[in-house]
């Protein structure tokens, strides 16, 4: 029986280690407002969601960037304003010198193109006939509210009309 | 004659002792109690999976209007209650009912992982979620010691290794896209299941992760003998199937699944050169299809070597059922061959017959090959219960 004891112990921890990392996030994150783009709806495990792109994302790697990004797998920073809707600064390989008023968020480069995608907060679960609002909402009737780190780990908290 | 007859009378011609025969005779009623214990064991599963989708359904479509803190902690509360349910069931002597409510746990923790992925809106293809689960049906299996453990643990695992570093996880299609791409695991599915083999083979000598060999040889032969019996289509499908973009990971999971092979080859304890000759085999031809994915064209002769050793190792797996007296292993092996041969039917008689002579030639063919499949079959099945039979009296002599 103590070894089952241990298994539920390590069900316990593992289960808490998956809540932390983005409570702590919430809780002492950056709050960014960024306008939303392309969607589409339906995930395995987890039901209905929205999939979210950024407008300030599109477009803004140059050839060489992108090209780095795919070949080496680094991540992308993507710097932006904390104003409503944020605007972008600046894109690098490395994790940026944010100054006040300024927050970021990584991303990773898209196929082949020179746009970025940011996987932690690209997808937005809600119940079907609430994911087809936002859907019909999308672009730049709908801002993302999102927190993020000084380390540019980003949670998505929720979606509200501009 | 049943058994009880048959214990008197090898009794009564002096070839059993009494004391065997009682032996025999516990072991039979053992036998008997085991029957309506597997039904309690399997019910009782079935309704604990039953349970525990009804009560997450029943969550997920009605917390809304729970924060991110509230909703974690009800998920918690779930598996708590579950546990002490379990618990609780095992106290009180109702071992059969405790086992399905600990797998419950393990299901109800597994839902939890991707329901905490839910509420914090992680990416898509959240390798983490199948990872972490993996873990925990590892951790319970290993408590509990129970085969299904291990069933759930493989899939688990290919998930994982699917989406790890896989697609963008952007869209619908992009979950699945290690099952059909050449950058996922489909050009390395027999030589995952090798390793899969391999490892089953070294959990035989594990008493503490046996639980695991069931599950790891079943995922393993099935993914080896289907994409090895699709392969023999056509070609066209071998390049389709085999066409690898060799990622890292990919080189990983082909050197991870290499080392496996190797150390059941040396570690083992496999004592027939021929068990050790059809793993090294399938092992190598495994490796060798995505080298010859983009060579094969049509049905040109590189094809018919593959086909040809797919058939030899079809054969190979009968004929190493039979030794080992392993009925499943005969069983896969006799399947492996009737499919290979309706395929191969169907892929040459296309080009030679007019159509509607394919069907009634076909269904000549497929009734024929039933008929001898299972003759031969029974045939096998009866030897080796003979064999059984007279390891028995050789024992008693």
């Amino acid at each position: 029986m103590s070894k089952t004891w241990l298994a539920v112990g390590v069900h316990l921890v593992l289960m808490v280690m998956v809540l932390v990392p983005p409570l702590f996030v919430r809780a002492t994150g950056t709050t960014v407002y960024l306008e939303t783009e392309k969607m589409d709806p339906r995930s395995l495990f987890r039901g209905h969601f929205v999939i979210l792109g950024y407008t300030e994302a599109q477009g803004i790697l140059s050839a060489e960037m992108s090209q780095r990004s795919r070949e080496t797998g680094k991540a992308v920073y993507v710097t932006v304003t904390t104003e409503r809707p944020g605007r972008l600064v600046a894109v690098g390989l490395e994790p940026p010198e944010l100054e006040d008023g300024q927050a970021c968020l990584t991303g990773r480069a898209r196929g082949w193109g020179d746009s970025v995608d940011f996987p932690q907060i690209a997808q937005y679960f809600a119940p079907r006939k609430e994911a087809q609002v936002f859907e019909r909402l999308r672009g730049k009737d709908l801002l993302a509210r999102i927190k993020t780190t000084s380390g540019c780990n980003a949670v998505l908290q929720g979606l509200e009309p501009r | 004659m049943n058994a009880q007859k048959a214990l008197e009378h090898w009794r009564q011609r002096g070839l059993l002792t009494e004391e065997k025969v009682r032996e025999l005779e516990a072991s039979l009623r053992n036998l008997e109690e085991d029957g309506p214990s597997r039904g309690i064991i399997i019910f009782a599963s079935v309704g604990a999976v039953l349970v525990g989708l009804g009560i997450l359904l029943f969550i997920g479509s009605n917390w809304r209007a729970m924060g991110p803190i509230p909703r974690g902690t009800l998920l918690l509360a779930i598996y708590a209650a579950i546990v002490a349910g379990a618990w609780g069931l095992q106290r009180r002597g109702y071992e059969r009912l405790a086992e399905a409510v600990w797998f419950l746990a393990t299901l109800s923790f597994g839902a939890n992982i991707f329901f905490l992925g839910q509420i914090f809106n992680f990416t898509l293809t959240f390798w983490q979620g199948p990872l972490v689960w993996l873990i925990g049906v590892l951790a319970m299996g290993f408590a509990r010691g129970k085969a299904i453990y291990g069933h759930v643990a493989m899939p688990l695992l290919l998930l994982f290794l699917g989406w790890l570093g896989g697609g963008a996880g952007w869209f619908t299609d992009d979950q699945f896209e290690f099952l059909w791409t050449g950058r996922g695991l489909l050009p390395l599915f027999p030589t995952i299941g090798a390793g899969l083999l391999g490892m089953a083979l070294l959990l035989r000598c594990h008493t503490s992760w046996a639980f695991l060999e069931r599950g790891t040889r079943a995922w393993g032969v099935l993914l080896v003998a289907v994409p090895f019996l699709v392969a023999t289509i056509d070609g066209e499908v071998v390049e389709d199937m085999f066409e690898i973009a060799w990622t890292p990971k990919q080189w990983a999971l082909v050197v991870a699944s290499v080392l496996l092979v190797a150390a059941a080859l040396v570690f083992a304890g496999l004592r027939s050169s021929l068990s050790r000759g059809v793993l090294a085999a399938v092992a190598a031809l495994a490796l060798a299809l995505p080298f010859l994915g983009s060579a094969v064209d049509g049905l040109g002769w590189p094809f018919f070597l593959i086909v040809l050793v797919v058939f030899a190792l079809a054969l190979a797996t009968v004929w190493l059922g039979l030794q080992a007296s392993e009925p499943k292993l005969l069983n896969v092996g006799m399947a492996s061959l009737a499919i290979l041969i309706l395929i191969q039917y169907f892929a040459l008689s296309a080009h030679l017959f007019h159509g509607s002579l394919v069907f009634v030639f076909g269904g000549l063919v497929l009734m024929a090959l039933a008929y001898f499949m299972e003759r031969a079959r029974r045939r096998l099945l009866s030897r080796m219960q003979d064999r059984s039979a007279q390891a028995l009296r050789e024992a008693e002599s």
